[in-house]
């Protein structure tokens, strides 16, 4: 951390630190739960997926963590969500990378047994994760649909998604 | 703007069992993934019988 002499004359003097400080913090000097980064992302990317296998539904975003000690608080909201044509229901999960964090955050939803449209609106979640890295770390929801004879949707009509990533020193 | 449902419904139109993932906001940057075997149907296919079935 580089910073300047300070411009005292007298022992007591008040002194001006913002304009006799220069300088940046280091990210470890920060307290733990002090917010170092944030990254946020909005897509309005539709995903439709007719089987029981997860997929990607564009809704991602990465971060690479100052510190392995660091945790990264994870906000995911997604919209459209809905199934269709058949007796199906929706399935979504948030991973780091190509690990489940978050297994099934919606789990069943909308579900109905006929041929129903059903349109639930928006689904979110929430997690601390502590991924114990410096590397860069993709978080990213998925998708998929219950029963494999009908599609499960996100993003319907093409409203917006976020995902945000708060880096919180540990 | 496009429903990816359209889509959907074009490739379901060319294989009625085809099992996949779609992604995307229009005719440009739609995208699939084929699952459970699923043939891959070319990309200018899908955009014909869409626009056969959407006029």
């Amino acid at each position: 951390m580089a910073l300047t002499r300070l411009n005292t004359n007298a022992y007591g003097a008040t002194v001006d630190l913002a304009s006799n400080v220069t300088g940046t913090l280091a990210n470890s000097n920060l307290a733990a739960g002090n917010v170092i980064q944030v990254i946020n992302a909005v897509v309005n990317t539709e995903t439709i997926n007719n089987t029981n296998v997860f997929a990607d539904t564009g809704l991602t975003a990465s971060i690479t963590p100052a510190s392995t000690s660091n945790k990264v608080l994870i906000f995911a909201s997604v919209a459209g969500v809905g199934k269709a044509t058949n007796n199906t229901y929706v399935h979504l999960k948030l991973l780091r990378d190509t690990t489940d964090i978050v297994a099934d955050f919606e789990q069943r939803g909308g579900a109905s047994a006929n041929t129903d449209t059903n349109k639930i609106g928006g689904c979110s979640v929430t997690y601390l994760d502590s991924p114990s890295t410096t590397s860069a770390t993709a978080y990213k929801v998925q998708l998929k649909s219950g029963s494999n004879n009908a599609y499960a949707q996100t993003g319907n009509s093409n409203s917006k998604s976020s995902i945000t990533l708060m880096e919180i020193a540990g | 703007m496009i429903s990816m449902v359209k889509i959907l419904e074009a490739i379901e139109a060319i294989n009625v069992s085809a099992k996949v993932c779609i992604r995307g906001t229009t005719l440009d940057d739609f995208e699939v993934e084929y699952h459970k075997g699923t043939s891959e149907i070319p990309r200018q296919d899908i955009i014909d019988k869409y626009n056969e079935l959407n006029g």
